[in-house]
């Protein structure tokens, strides 16, 4: 616990978490030659109701510049030599149907759960992402995820278990088939470490002028958007705020500190 | 301590501070009818139709009621939702177009089906283009039932001098289609498309009602099936290296297919003169005069979510203690995140609320309201008063005109 409180207190002079109040964002446009705000709204939909929120007061929109997690990875990555080609989920669920294929002997063995037929990628494709979700497939939460696992009544704590192996599994066949990165995801994982490893310094070739993020719209913070925000407080100087929403707003500020308090964000189990 | 916390995620919802008015019909029919009424009522009273937006939880079990209901009321209504390219008759042209070039032999349906769905060669005649239905039909009628080769049909045809010669036409040039190959797909495809927007497309605009909705439809599909056809060429070409396509028709068509059921379809710009018909999600961030709020049933709000994890483990995350601290909560294990859609649409409207709801299916079972009505105080409007809104009077139900002058009050104050 005394660990968790001071790794979260190094970032909380940069992060200030809030509940409602997004459209103090209308104060804050103003004219200016290159944008000093990151806008990050994982729907679209959101970009564009801030944005005509911005033309019905009659505001400029250059101070911003409007983008997601994936977009922000790729221009990170755009600045480093770090390749950004990903495949999506057609070629996901593709590759997995070949690596279920008992008739290849050269398929890694992927443990299925008890009722998951291995003639079903959409859901071993779903388990994947789930674990993902969960993880972003860091080492400290792979360890809590079996920890927490172990915990729970029979059989359910197999079962649990076991999941975690199948997620597992998938990744590391999927990762043996191809160069590209598995999912867009897989780029803020790459970016992190990307800041990580320069300690910020590719952050501020790509974004020289950005003063303050501002991330909008989610009702959970997953752990990849988690561990992308982390990143990007721990290496730069910038402000982050993050702008959560009315009914889990207070439940998302108590968890935000824990969710931060692992130790190279984007690190994962696979390296 | 967290699972003190983790209670916040049920805590009691903040009423909104615009008034708030109830509209409860007898079924989900009967609803649209009620919602559609009121925006033909406030647009009559010049309120401007950016001033509404109409907010369901999900669109599927209302878009079709709600889409009759503002026909029957003279209303537009613009659906924020993701088009379903697989229904719209560029995109089946282009699959019907695989699948005659996919067999060996076709019988004589599947050869004319890219007919009906307007092939045009990319350079024709207004006049001439695209088939007429009638004379499709007549063909299929007409033709041998036996299936045969594209040559065979074009031989036939050849010597059948009574064929209609757009049929004759179309039959060579898919007789004269190349092999496969991603380039090939690719021009072919596109130039169908292309003489698709030329001629198709106008065909529709002709047929359409004044407000143009199917011609937008269709427009939309176009510019949505030339992208898939520029993914189709790249991914058919990876596919190919792979070695987990082959050259053939029916691979593409199934890719196709694939691309067009798993990419989400762009969004539509707003049309000027329709009212917004948007998920809850989707008005985050508003700010809109009027907001009605559609089906407030139990059914509707909160809607279970699809998890797959078992309900034990995500608890212990939820909850969050020890080691679960640093595992990622998913708030819509619960019903959190249907409250922050519900709430966050609340809040869009600066001037009035209206919340509707039905009462039973069409079967006469009992439908029971939302969970979270109970945290909002609202105004019931009588049942004749909804009866009179709807009726040919169109007269505002009087606990709505008081928002109507408080909101006509606010702006001249100002």
């Amino acid at each position: 616990m005394q660990q968790e409180s001071t790794r979260y207190e190094s970032l909380s002079e940069q992060l200030t978490l809030h509940v409602g109040d997004e459209m103090q964002l209308l104060e804050r446009a103003g004219h200016a030659q290159q944008p000093n705000e990151i806008i990050l709204a994982p729907v679209e939909l959101h970009r564009r109701n801030i944005q005509r929120r911005l033309r019905e007061a009659a505001k400029p929109k250059e101070s911003f510049l409007f983008d997601d997690a994936v977009g922000v990875s790729r221009r990170i990555l755009n600045a480093t030599d770090v390749p950004t080609a990903a495949i999506d989920r057609i070629d996901r669920l593709s590759l997995i149907r070949g690596l279920l294929d008992e008739t290849v002997s050269s398929s890694p063995t992927i443990t299925l759960p008890a009722g998951v037929s291995s003639h079903d990628p959409q859901h071993i494709e779903q388990i994947r992402t789930e674990v993902e979700t969960i993880t972003n497939f860091h080492p400290e939460r792979i360890t809590a995820w079996a920890a927490t696992a172990d915990e729970l009544p029979e059989p359910i704590d197999l079962d649990t278990a076991e999941w975690l192996e199948t997620a597992l599994d998938v990744e590391r066949g999927l990762r043996s088939q191809t160069e590209k990165a598995i999912s867009d995801i897989e780029l803020t994982r790459r970016a992190a470490r990307e800041l990580t490893a320069t300690n910020g310094v590719v952050w501020t070739g790509t974004f020289e002028n950005i003063e303050r993020l501002s991330l909008f719209g989610l009702s959970s913070i997953s752990a990849p958007y988690a561990d992308f925000i982390h990143s990007i407080a721990a290496t730069t100087s910038i402000d982050v705020h993050i702008y959560l929403r009315r009914a889990t707003g207070d439940y998302l500020s108590e968890r935000v500190h824990s969710l931060f308090d692992v130790s190279g964000p984007g690190t994962v189990v696979f390296e | 301590m967290t699972l003190q916390n983790r209670l916040t995620l049920s805590k009691p919802l903040e009423s909104p501070d615009v008034p708030v008015v109830e509209m409860v019909s007898a079924t989900r029919r009967n609803e649209a009818r009620s919602v559609m009424a009121l925006v033909a009522t406030l647009l009559n009273q010049d309120v401007p139709v950016r001033d509404i937006a109409v907010v369901v939880r999900d669109l599927d079990p209302y878009e079709e009621p709600l889409f009759r209901a503002a026909l029957q009321h003279g209303v537009v209504p613009d659906f924020w939702t993701q088009l379903r390219v697989t229904q719209t008759r560029p995109f089946n042209l282009l699959v019907s177009i695989c699948d005659v070039l996919a067999a060996d032999s076709v019988d004589k349906n599947t050869l004319l089906q890219p007919l009906e769905h307007r092939w045009t060669p990319s350079e024709a005649s207004e006049s001439k283009w695209p088939v007429q239905q009638k004379v499709v039909q007549q063909a299929v009628a007409s033709f041998p039932d036996d299936d045969r080769t594209l040559a065979k049909w074009a031989d036939w045809m050849a010597q059948n001098g009574e064929i209609d010669d757009r049929i004759e036409l179309f039959v060579r040039w898919l007789n004269e289609v190349p092999e496969p190959r991603p380039d090939v797909i690719s021009s072919v495809l596109t130039d169908v498309i292309d003489a698709y927007a030329a001629h198709g497309l106008p065909e529709t605009k002709a047929m359409d009602s004044p407000a143009l909705l199917e011609t937008e439809t269709d427009a939309r599909a176009v510019l949505r099936v030339e992208t898939l056809v520029e993914q189709l060429h790249h991914k058919f070409a990876d596919r190919l290296e792979e070695g987990a396509a082959e050259q053939s028709w029916t691979d593409i068509a199934e890719l196709a297919t694939l691309i067009a059921t798993q990419r989400p379809g762009r969004r539509e710009h707003s049309h000027a003169r329709a009212v917004d018909v948007l998920e809850a999600n989707d008005v985050w961030g508003l700010d809109i005069p009027y907001v009605i709020v559609v089906g407030l049933t139990a059914s509707e709000w909160p809607q279970d979510t699809d998890s797959t994890t078992q309900p034990e483990f995500e608890e212990a995350i939820l909850t969050g203690s020890d080691e679960a601290s640093k595992l990622a909560p998913d708030t819509s294990w619960t019903d959190a995140r249907d409250r922050d859609h519900f709430v966050d649409t609340l809040t869009a409207a600066s001037s009035g609320v209206i919340i509707t709801r039905h009462e039973e299916t069409t079967s006469g079972d009992v439908v029971h309201p939302s969970p979270f009505l109970e945290f909002v105080d609202s105004e019931v409007v009588p049942n004749s008063e909804i009866q009179q809104l709807r009726s040919s009077e169109r007269s505002v139900p009087p606990i709505m005109q008081a928002m109507l002058s408080e909101s006509m009050e606010t702006e001249t104050d100002d």
